[in-house]
C-alpha cells in the first residue's frame, strides 16, 4: 500500500519512517495475507462447527449410556498391553454432535488414539475427517500435517507485525478514515477507504487473532525456549500443573483398583459447582498413574457467565478426594489466563449472539485481506497501458486463484459431501482430496481464463453451489427442525452466502465489462 | 529491509524472552504465578520489538542498539537467576 497523498497535517512518525512501515505492512501483507484469508474464512465457518457437523452427518448422534463404560474397559485393556501408557491415559466423554467419537488418548513416547470401534490404536495424525473437522484443520493448518500449525503460529506473528504497521501509519488520521468511503472515479481511494474502515472498525479482533493464535499454536514451542533461556530447565516440570488441576504425581508401585469413570465424572461436577462455576459440562478426563495407589484421576468441563469456559477438578483416583480444583471462580492467574486464550479465539463466551459476531467479523477480516491485495494491484496499476506489469498480473492470479479458488473449493467440497452421504459412501475419505483437487482446478482455471474472467466463474460457481446444496439437502432430507433446527440454520446460512457471492460476482462483472480498460481487471483490455 | 527483518526477528526474540523472563522472576509473590500471563505476553512484545527494527534509521542502528539492549537484559536475568528465588525445582 503506498502512502495515502491526500492527507496532510501533522505526521505521527518521519515521513521516512512512515514509508518504511508502509513498505513492512506491504510485505506483510502479502507473506502472510493468503494464509490468513483462508483461515479467516474456514474460521468464520468454524464457528458453527459442530452445527456443519449435524448438517454433514444425516444421522442422530449415539446416545448411549455403555460409551464410559466402554471407554473404561478400553482403557484397563491398553494399559495391559501398554505399561508405559500408565503414566498418562484419558479419554473423551460423549458429545452432542454425531462425529464426535469416544475415544481413548494415551502418551508412550507419542500421543496414541483409540476409538471404542477401532480394532487397534492409531497415530494422532491419521485421524479421518470429516466435513467439519477437515473445514476447521483448515482453518489452523491450511491442510499441512505437522507443521501447518507451526506455520499458522509464524503466520500470526507476521499478522500481528502487519496489524501494528497498519494502525502506526493510520494513527494521525484514524478518525479521519474511519468516516471515509469515497466511491467514485478514484478505485483505489475506494478500496484504500473500505481497508481502512474494516481494519480500524475490527481492530480489537484482529489484535485477539494474532496473539491468540500465535498462542495457540506456538504456546509448546516458546514453553520450551523459556525453560531453557530464562528458568534454567525448570519450567518443564511445572508445565502440567499450569494447565491442568493435579499435583505432580509420583507411583508408589503398590497397586490399587481405579474409580471408575462417571464415577469420577458425577464426583467432579459436584465439587466445581460446590466451588461457584456455574455450570460444568465434562468433555474429557485423564488417569495419572493409572492403577497405582496414588493415582489421580483429572476431569475438564465447560462451565457458562465466563470467559474462559474450560476448568478441571482433580481427585485421588482411588477414594475420590479431591486434590485441586481450577474453575471459574475458584482458579489461579495461570488457568484463568490459559482458559481465557481459548474463550476469546474461539468466541464460546457469549452464546449465539457473539458466535454470529464471529462469524461475521471473520468474513470481514477474509475481506480485509483480499482488499490488501487488491490494493497492491491497484496501486501499481499501469493506468495508460493495457498491459500491466508481471508482478501484477501474479498478483491478481494468486489472489483469485488462492483466495476465490478456496472459498469455490469449500463450496465444492460442501456438495461433494451431501452426494457421498446420500449414497452410503464414507464422505471422510472424500472431503480432504475433493478440496485440494477443486482448489487446483480454480487455481488452473485462473491461469487460463486470467484473473478477470475467472474471478466472475469462481463467485459464480460458489453462489450456485451454496445454493445447490442448500437446497439438495432440503430436498433429501426436508427441512430438519430436530435437535435446536442446526442443519437447517446451516442451508439458510448456505443461501445467504450464496446471495453474497451472487452479488460480488455481478459487481466484479461489471467491473471487467465497463471499468477501466487499463487493468488486470478488464475483460476487454 | 533483509537487515532490519533479521535485527528484530533474531534480536527481538531473544530480548522478548529475557524481558518476560525477568518479570517472571523479579515478580513479586512468586514467580509461578504469572508463567501463563508472561507467555501471552511475550508474543505480543515480540510483534513490537520486530516492529521497532523499522523504526531506526539505519539496519545498522537497528542492530546496534537491540544488541546492546539484549546484553543488558540477559545480563540482568542472569543476576536474577543467581540472586531470586526463582522457579521451585
Amino acid at each position: 500500500m503506498d502512502c495515502p497523498a491526500h492527507i496532510a497535517g501533522p505526521a505521527f512518525v518521519k515521513a521516512e519512517t512512515r514509508r518504511r512501515l508502509t513498505e513492512l505492512h506491504t510485505w506483510t501483507g502479502l507473506i502472510a495475507g493468503f494464509a490468513l484469508f483462508i483461515a479467516f474464512y474456514a474460521g468464520a465457518l468454524s464457528v458453527f462447527h459442530d452445527e456443519i457437523d449435524t448438517w454433514a452427518v444425516p444421522h442422530p448422534p449415539v446416545v448411549s449410556s455403555d460409551l464410559i463404560a466402554r471407554g473404561d474397559a478400553l482403557m484397563a485393556k491398553i494399559v495391559d498391553e501398554h505399561p508405559a501408557a500408565r503414566a498418562q491415559i484419558g479419554m473423551t466423554l460423549p458429545g452432542d454432535h454425531p462425529s464426535h467419537e469416544v475415544a481413548v488418548y494415551w502418551f508412550d513416547k507419542d500421543w496414541h488414539v483409540q476409538g471404542l470401534d477401532d480394532a487397534k490404536p492409531r497415530g494422532e495424525d491419521d485421524e479421518r475427517e470429516g466435513l467439519a473437522d477437515f473445514v476447521y484443520s483448515l482453518h489452523y493448518t491450511l491442510g499441512i500435517p505437522e507443521l501447518g500449525i507451526y506455520l499458522m503460529g509464524l503466520v500470526s506473528i507476521i499478522y500481528g507485525v502487519a496489524l501494528l504497521s497498519g494502525v502506526l501509519i493510520h494513527l494521525p488520521h484514524l478518525v479521519q478514515d474511519l468516516f471515509a468511503l469515497r466511491p467514485g472515479r478514484n478505485l483505489k481511494r475506494l478500496w484504500q477507504d473500505a481497508h481502512n474502515v474494516i481494519g480500524i472498525l475490527s481492530l480489537p479482533f484482529h489484535v485477539i487473532f494474532a496473539i491468540t493464535g500465535a498462542l495457540i499454536c506456538l504456546m509448546t514451542i516458546a514453553m520450551v525456549a523459556f525453560n531453557v533461556m530464562a528458568f534454567d530447565g525448570k519450567l518443564v516440570a511445572l508445565e502440567d500443573s499450569l494447565t491442568g488441576a493435579s499435583p505432580t504425581i509420583t507411583a508408589s508401585k503398590v497397586q490399587a483398583p481405579m474409580l471408575p469413570p462417571h464415577v469420577a465424572v458425577a464426583k467432579a461436577r459436584a465439587v466445581a459447582l460446590a466451588s461457584g462455576a456455574e455450570g460444568f459440562d465434562p468433555d474429557y478426563l485423564r488417569y495419572l498413574q493409572y492403577g497405582d495407589r496414588n493415582a489421580a484421576v483429572e476431569v475438564r468441563g465447560r462451565s457458562g457467565k465466563t470467559l474462559g469456559e474450560y476448568g478441571s477438578v482433580a481427585l485421588s483416583a482411588v477414594d475420590g478426594r479431591v486434590l485441586g480444583v481450577q474453575v471459574t471462580g475458584a482458579r489461579d492467574a495461570n488457568h484463568a489466563t490459559y482458559a481465557a486464550i481459548f474463550g476469546l479465539h474461539f468466541g464460546t463466551f457469549g452464546g449465539t449472539a457473539v458466535k454470529w459476531l464471529y462469524f461475521l467479523l471473520g468474513l470481514a477480516g477474509a475481506f480485509l485481506f483480499y482488499s490488501g491485495n487488491l490494493l497492491y494491484i491497484e496501486s501499481r496499476r499501469k493506468r495508460r497501458s493495457a498491459d500491466q506489469p508481471l508482478k501484477v498480473r501474479a498478483m491478481a492470479t494468486a489472489t483469485v486463484g488462492l483466495c476465490l479458488g478456496s472459498c469455490s473449493a469449500i463450496a465444492v467440497t460442501f456438495c461433494a459431501n451431501l452426494v457421498a452421504a446420500a449414497s452410503g459412501f464414507d464422505a471422510t475419505l472424500i472431503v480432504k482430496p475433493v478440496f485440494f483437487a477443486a482448489l487446483a482446478a480454480a487455481f488452473g482455471w485462473t491461469l487460463w481464463r486470467r484473473p478477470a474472467r475467472a474471478a466472475v466463474d469462481l463467485l459464480w460457481l460458489t453462489a450456485a453451489l451454496s445454493l445447490a446444496v442448500a437446497i439438495a439437502d432440503i430436498a433429501l432430507h426436508g427441512l430438519r427442525v430436530d435437535g435446536g433446527g442446526a442443519a437447517l440454520a446451516v442451508n439458510i446460512t448456505c443461501i445467504g452466502m450464496a446471495v453474497g457471492f451472487a452479488s460480488l460476482a455481478r459487481a466484479t462483472a461489471r467491473r471487467a465489462q465497463s471499468g477501466d480498460t487499463n487493468s488486470v481487471w478488464a475483460v476487454a483490455g | 529491509m533483509i537487515g532490519r527483518s533479521l535485527a528484530g526477528v533474531l534480536l527481538g526474540l531473544t530480548l522478548a524472552i529475557a524481558l518476560t523472563g525477568l518479570a517472571v522472576l523479579c515478580w513479586p509473590g512468586g514467580s509461578v504465578r504469572v508463567l501463563v500471563p508472561a507467555v501471552v505476553v511475550f508474543f505480543p512484545l515480540y510483534m513490537v520489538l520486530i516492529l521497532a527494527a523499522f523504526l531506526y534509521r539505519t539496519a545498522s542502528r537497528a542492530w546496534g542498539w537491540m544488541a546492546l539492549a539484549n546484553l543488558l537484559a540477559f545480563a540482568a536475568l542472569w543476576i536474577a537467576q543467581r540472586t531470586l528465588p526463582g522457579l521451585p525445582s
